[in-house]
């Protein structure tokens, strides 16, 4: 009775009656986390509704149950062991290695690669290097006429500056 | 940084070791949740507005769920036959773990974590009635459960 005058919900909270209404409430009823309006409808209906009084008490039992597993469980201290610790710091403190150490393989391929690609432009520089005449190096040009002999003076050389 | 590991890293293993049913897994997922948030995260903000709990859970949940997808490491939706040795927790556990992976989230956090209906629904993204009414429903699949296995 004194429902109706402290909590402002009770009024058409009596009117959820009906089963469906009821059910969806029935774990937060167990658990006493409904309105006192809403709790009150629900006990009315559970007082009345063998259904609801039989699914009540399968929730609690079931409850019970998993509040014994939970208590089993936490005996258990769990901590992150000091190397997972290291692992989540170095993550912060030093992104790149911490990538590295996780994407092993890929991170292999990719400096193979680079390493692939710089030798092969130093050779393809020193190939350069080697085949392209020196610049103020002599150079010979020979003209070749049908019919005369392949003696050429000395005078044909001519420098790199066409002297 | 170790105070908010130390904070978090219990309720998070025991989280992550119930949804994935292996504690070596719940390690190697919490230890990706930890180095998210603080890599990728303004951590410091959410630790300021006491939001890293709700941002740990449900990352660690989504890498989970993600872990599971991939190695199928639990025989999920088909609850294990219940030997005769096993005690009724162990196999109230075991029907927590034949429900669906969201269906598991919002009881573990009910009723293992302890968490509010608001909490939860900022954790899941649904609305705190859903939440409600979810818990009801998915708390009186796991009595049906256990009453096939006699012990209700």
């Amino acid at each position: 009775m004194n429902d109706n005058k402290t909590d402002g919900q009770s009024r058409p909270e009596k009117r959820l009656m009906k089963c469906e209404d009821i059910q969806p409430l029935l774990f937060d009823y167990m658990s006493r986390e409904l309105g006192e309006g809403r709790t009150a409808a629900v006990r009315e209906h559970i007082r009345k509704c063998k259904s609801c009084q039989a699914l009540a008490k399968d929730i609690q039992a079931t409850l019970d149950l998993l509040h014994t597993a939970s208590r089993a469980e936490r005996k258990s201290a769990e901590h992150l062991t000091d190397s997972r610790r290291k692992k989540i710091i170095r993550a912060f403190t030093h992104p790149l290695i911490s990538w590295v150490e996780k994407h092993i393989l890929l991170a292999t391929v990719i400096a193979t690669v680079i390493v692939i690609s710089i030798i092969a432009s130093f050779m393809g520089y020193l190939v350069e290097k080697r085949g392209a005449p020196l610049i103020g190096d002599p150079v010979t040009v020979r003209i070749l006429i049908p019919g005369q002999t392949n003696h050429y003076p000395e005078t044909n050389r001519v420098d790199s500056a066409g002297r | 940084m170790e105070a908010i590991m130390s904070e978090h890293e219990g309720p998070l293993l025991r989280y992550a070791a119930r949804i994935l049913g292996n504690s070596g897994m719940a390690g190697d997922a919490v230890e990706e949740v930890f180095i998210r948030f603080f890599r990728n995260r303004d951590w410091r903000v959410d630790v300021a507005r006491g939001e890293a709990s709700i941002w740990l859970y449900r990352t660690v949940h989504e890498i989970a769920a993600g872990r599971i997808c991939s190695d199928r490491v639990t025989a999920r939706g088909v609850p294990k036959a219940y030997s005769s040795q096993q005690r009724p927790a162990e196999k109230a556990m075991e029907a927590i773990r034949g429900l669906d992976l969201h269906e598991q989230q919002v009881i573990v956090l009910k009723v293992f974590e302890h968490k509010s209906n608001f909490e939860i629904s900022r954790i899941t993204g649904i609305s705190e009635t859903m939440v409600a009414a979810s818990l009801s429903l998915y708390i009186m699949k796991v009595a049906t459960e256990l009453k096939k296995a006699g012990l209700l």
